[in-house]
């Protein structure tokens, strides 16, 4: 049998699974809208953990990280280093969203905000802010499997097809599912992901050069420069440290501010698996290490792939590797691309309807899960063919997308955490610092050491929210302390 | 332990990751030898402040929810 059919037989298979395990996790929610877009609030520890690591780590994790660690060197742990310090504040975050979310039937972070802050321009400012960031996210997502198929199949499957199979089976569960299929999913992607991961790491710096250690070795006499911090940027030059260092806290920052991730706040069943899932975090974020040092191992490569993101799909099929293992690889980072892309779609589509349009209109909620699902097959549509019209900067779009999301943060800590502020205060400090970011990123050269546009971007936010929020009347009390209670307001006789 | 503890301890352990994995705290880990499990040192550096915030988040955690009174705003159902 011919490798390239072994290899599409594997990730067929992959495919069928995931297939029949989003249709049957389908059929276990409610019909209205909390059941489609929170899943009836009832997901536990194990579909919280997959749900977020596989969420987290998209198809980036398996093309885009090995290979700035091929291409950029050490300039790929910012990667490694935004992760853990970005979840952190979900252990206080997370369970205050929830209880609010059960109050008041929240199921959006638009939502939440705009409940504390009552403005519908607010509302669909951020809507718009967040499927504006989840176009290119998505499109991303579709490649990643499109190049994926193509490259493991020698164009068999080309990347058109590889991208519809793929994205064909999402577009399936998501749209009879709800966040349940995306949940029950990304359990079994994310396990394959994790699996995959570890084991190639291992495996491949074994095969190739007898262990970790002596690959490292070499490239350190081939290459120093990529291993000394804080590595080379995209055309090889040395990167700067305020690039990197802003980088990671831009990252950081707006990590779980995107709306995708915030809204799984609402679909724990309890607080103490939302803690739990926080906690547990850094254990899937390991994962990022094996795949980084197959990136690491391309470098050694006497022919490298012309787009760095194929140096994973290259160094397997350079070197020779079983086709079980390449087909695992390609189940692997379709895994990866799906347990984001699902999430992204189902989001785009719920947040389009609840906070852009119900606002506005009367419907009935029958009617809202109707539009939903019409939405999931039109975004998956149009994001498919975007995909495929446009392949190239989709990276940069992306990285940039994470200073609009980076803008999200201060209204949604001023929701919880700052009695003081006003709707006219998050208004301007988002504006403001939307157009501070925008104008950054059209003008990169003009940022102070290389700041992220985000950073700067936040601090025109943080300004204009406070001063703003000062010279305007401060909410009824009662109403805004109902946002701001802490834990032990909440419960004054416990602990 | 208290939720306000929880929430002091926590707001620590960002400030010390942020200050070890941003300039200048990671340039003084910014070297290749000795290697770590043969991983360069500051590859390990960063991988050490992973497994840091695990055994943090742990132990607040634990400590939070080990013995009565219970927390606030954990439901039992």
């Amino acid at each position: 049998m011919e490798r390239w059919v072994i290899i599409t037989a594997i990730v067929l298979a992959y495919l069928v699974v995931t297939l029949i395990i989003g249709l049957a996790a389908g059929r276990r929610v409610s019909h209205g809208v909390t059941g489609y877009v929170a899943a009836d609030r009832q997901f536990g520890l194990l579909a919280m953990y997959f749900v977020v690591g596989g969420t987290v780590f998209s198809a980036f994790a398996f093309l885009g990280g090995p290979g700035w660690a091929f291409s950029r060197g050490v300039a790929v742990l910012y990667i490694l280093s935004y992760g853990v310090l970005g979840m952190i504040p979900w252990y206080i975050v997370g369970p205050r969203a929830a209880r609010l979310g059960r109050e008041r039937g929240y199921v959006t972070q638009a939502q939440m905000v705009t409940g504390r802050f009552p403005s519908r321009a607010l509302s669909v400012l951020m809507a718009a802010v967040g499927v504006a960031a989840f176009v290119p996210y998505v499109m991303l997502q579709m490649s990643g499997a499109g190049i994926v198929f193509s490259a493991v199949t020698a164009d068999h499957i080309p990347f058109w097809l590889g991208a519809a199979l793929a994205y064909g089976v999402v577009v399936i569960y998501v749209l009879f599912g709800g966040a349940s299929a995306v949940g029950w999913t990304n359990v079994f992607e994310g396990a394959i992901m994790m699996a995959v991961a570890w084991g190639l790491g291992v495996y491949v710096p074994h095969v190739l050069y007898g262990g970790i250690g002596p690959m490292f070795e070499r490239i350190a006499e081939a290459r120093p420069e990529l291993l000394v911090l804080p590595g080379l940027d995209a055309s090889g030059n040395r990167w700067t440290w305020g690039a990197y260092s802003s980088s990671i806290l831009a990252s950081a920052i707006g990590l779980m501010m995107w709306p995708h991730l915030f809204m799984k706040a609402f679909a724990a069943r309890d607080d103490r698996t939302l803690r739990r899932t926080t906690v547990l975090f850094p254990t899937f974020q390991l994962f990022l290490i094996p795949l980084l040092l197959v990136g690491f191992a391309g470098v050694l490569f006497a022919t490298h792939p012309e787009d760095p993101d194929f140096i994973l799909p290259h160094v397997l099929l350079e070197s020779g590797m079983p086709a079980v293992v390449v087909g695992l690889f390609c189940a692997g980072a379709l895994a990866a691309s799906m347990s984001t892309g699902d999430a992204l779609l189902h989001a785009a589509a719920s947040i389009t309807i609840e906070d852009g349009i119900a606002p506005f209109t009367r419907i009935t909620e029958q009617r809202r899960r109707r539009l939903m699902q019409l939405l999931v097959v039109v975004i998956g549509v149009v994001g498919y063919y975007l995909a495929v019209l446009e392949r190239r900067n989709l990276v940069l779009l992306l990285l940039t997308a994470y200073a609009f999301i980076d803008q999200l943060a201060p209204p949604v800590y001023a929701t919880l955490f700052w009695k003081r502020a006003t709707t006219r205060g998050i208004l301007a400090g988002l504006i403001g610092g939307m157009a501070t970011a925008l104008y950054f990123f059209l003008n990169p050269d003009l940022r102070p050491f290389q700041i992220h546009e985000g950073i700067l971007g936040l601090a025109v936010n943080l300004a204009l929210l406070v001063t703003v929020s000062l010279a305007t009347p401060p909410q009824d009390p009662a109403h805004a302390a109902a946002f701001t209670r802490s834990e032990e307001e909440l419960e004054p006789a416990g602990g | 332990m208290t939720q306000r503890g929880a929430r002091r301890l926590l707001l620590l352990l960002i400030a010390a990751y942020a200050a070890a994995v941003v300039w200048p705290g990671v340039a003084l880990a910014n070297r290749y030898r000795p290697t770590v499990a043969g991983l360069p040192f500051t590859v390990a550096w960063v991988a050490l402040w992973i497994l840091i915030g695990l055994a943090v988040l742990l132990a607040v955690d634990h400590a939070l929810y080990a013995k009565p009174p219970r927390s606030g705003t954990d439901r039992t159902d």
